[in-house]
């Protein structure tokens, strides 16, 4: 990251009311916030609007933040996720019509090309591509889509087991896949 | 104590009913063996944003963050007025004068809401959820002053029982040259702005302005400062947001 500031001491900075740290913070997170944001709701002023009350959330709560839980890009990612769906979930006439919608947006149709600009993105989506086609759908249904496990139970006629089932083992599957990645780039560094 | 071991994936793909997920939350929050495996899911959960492509983001938006936050900084730390009162009254504060009327003005001032509003004074982040769910599925919005006007707001305040008004309590409003009003619209996706109150500054700080009209069907609601109080919008926008 070179002379930058690490998260840690932008969110201290943050706590202590300091603008720059916030703007900091935005030109590092706020184009993965907007990305995530507008999959989730397929418009562009909603997601301007979460990504905006999200980073203000996180300016309001900085002093709340513990490293502990986790990092500074996954604690702002999961205030604007959960945000987006929340948002999702009011407008229920907005909800993308299921499993074709999830399959065919457009940010899916540009995933592939963007997401090999780096090893991570390549990795992550991988691995998700990797994955059985139900456990995947599954899982972008849910995180994405904003479906909770009963609403995914009815809308793909299986019970709430294998609903949970698929994003138990999708998600261990993911996370082998991450760890993999994990250790090699330790061991060519 | 229950574990909730079997709701953690949900909990991380977001995949949970609100109520479900306060309920593994709470766990959570004193349960240091759930927290550490969820913790693990969750980084799991957040590579998946990674998948997805950059998008060219609104360059408006940068700004607009900074601005809102600018008028936390200035309403904090060097309002006009200067008062603990004043700092106390920033969203969340402000939401709660907001509760306190409408739950004057719902007519049913009752122990239990009234109570709602002290457990709200703990739990700053929540206060939009405590102010709907008093409401009876009411909704809130806040309004920052926008540029020379930072530092001031309002939160507009729609209660959802249908025969009750929605209000706007305002704070840090600026003093107005003699002849001016404040004028709050609401303005539809059509881009009509309908006016909905004039209203000068009582140099309090905090105003309430009940509103002439229903916020249904409009998507923006907004401040300007006019010369009369009626006519078409020509003065400038002091403060706005969304609202649908």
């Amino acid at each position: 990251m070179g002379d930058q500031p690490a998260d840690d001491v932008l969110i201290a900075a943050l706590a202590a009311r300091d603008l720059t740290a916030l703007a900091s913070l935005y030109d590092r997170y706020g184009r993965i916030a907007y990305a995530l944001a507008y999959r989730i709701l397929g418009e562009a002023e909603a997601a301007e609007d979460v990504v905006h009350d999200g980073f203000i959330s996180a300016w309001r709560g900085a002093a709340s933040y513990r490293s502990e839980r986790g990092n500074v890009r996954g604690w702002l990612l999961s205030i604007v996720h959960h945000r987006a769906v929340d948002v999702l979930r009011r407008k229920t006439t907005f909800r993308p019509a299921p499993l074709e919608a999830a399959e065919s947006s457009p940010a899916d149709d540009d995933t592939a090309e963007e997401a090999t600009r780096n090893v991570e993105h390549a990795t992550v989506r991988a691995a998700l591509e990797a994955l059985p086609q139900a456990q995947r759908r599954t899982i972008e249904l849910a995180y994405f889509g904003g479906y909770t496990h009963v609403e995914l139970a009815e809308l793909m006629g299986v019970p709430l087991g294998t609903v949970k089932g698929r994003m138990r083992i999708g998600l261990q599957k993911l996370r082998r896949a991450l760890e993999q990645q994990q250790s090699v780039e330790g061991f060519t560094r | 104590m229950n574990h909730v071991t079997d709701e953690l994936e949900l909990f991380a793909l977001g995949a949970l009913a609100e109520e479900d997920r306060t309920r593994v939350a709470a766990h959570l929050a004193q349960c240091p063996a759930c927290r550490e495996q969820a913790k693990v899911l969750d980084e799991v959960a957040l590579a998946l944003p990674e998948t997805l492509a950059p998008r060219d983001v609104p360059a408006r938006l940068r700004s607009r963050i900074l601005s809102t936050a600018r008028g936390d900084a200035t309403a904090t730390t060097a309002s006009p007025r200067g008062t603990a009162w004043t700092a106390w009254l920033r969203p969340s504060r402000l939401a709660l004068v907001a509760l306190t009327i409408a739950v004057l003005a719902l007519g049913s001032v009752d122990v239990a809401l009234l109570q709602q509003r002290d457990t709200a004074l703990a739990e700053r982040d929540d206060y939009a959820n405590v102010v709907a769910r008093v409401s009876h599925g009411g909704r809130t919005w806040y309004m920052a002053g926008l540029d020379q006007w930072a530092g001031s707001g309002g939160t507009l305040f729609a209660p959802g029982k249908p025969d009750s008004a929605a209000f706007v309590v305002f704070h840090d409003l600026h003093p107005l040259a003699p002849g001016s009003v404040y004028a709050l619209w609401l303005v539809d996706d059509a881009g009509h702005w309908m006016r909905a109150a004039n209203f000068a500054p009582n140099g309090e700080a905090a105003q309430t302005v009940i509103l002439d009209t229903p916020v249904d069907g409009y998507s923006q609601c907004a401040v300007t400062i006019e010369p009369g109080g009626a006519g078409k919008r020509t003065g400038p926008v002091v403060m706005q947001s969304r609202i649908s």
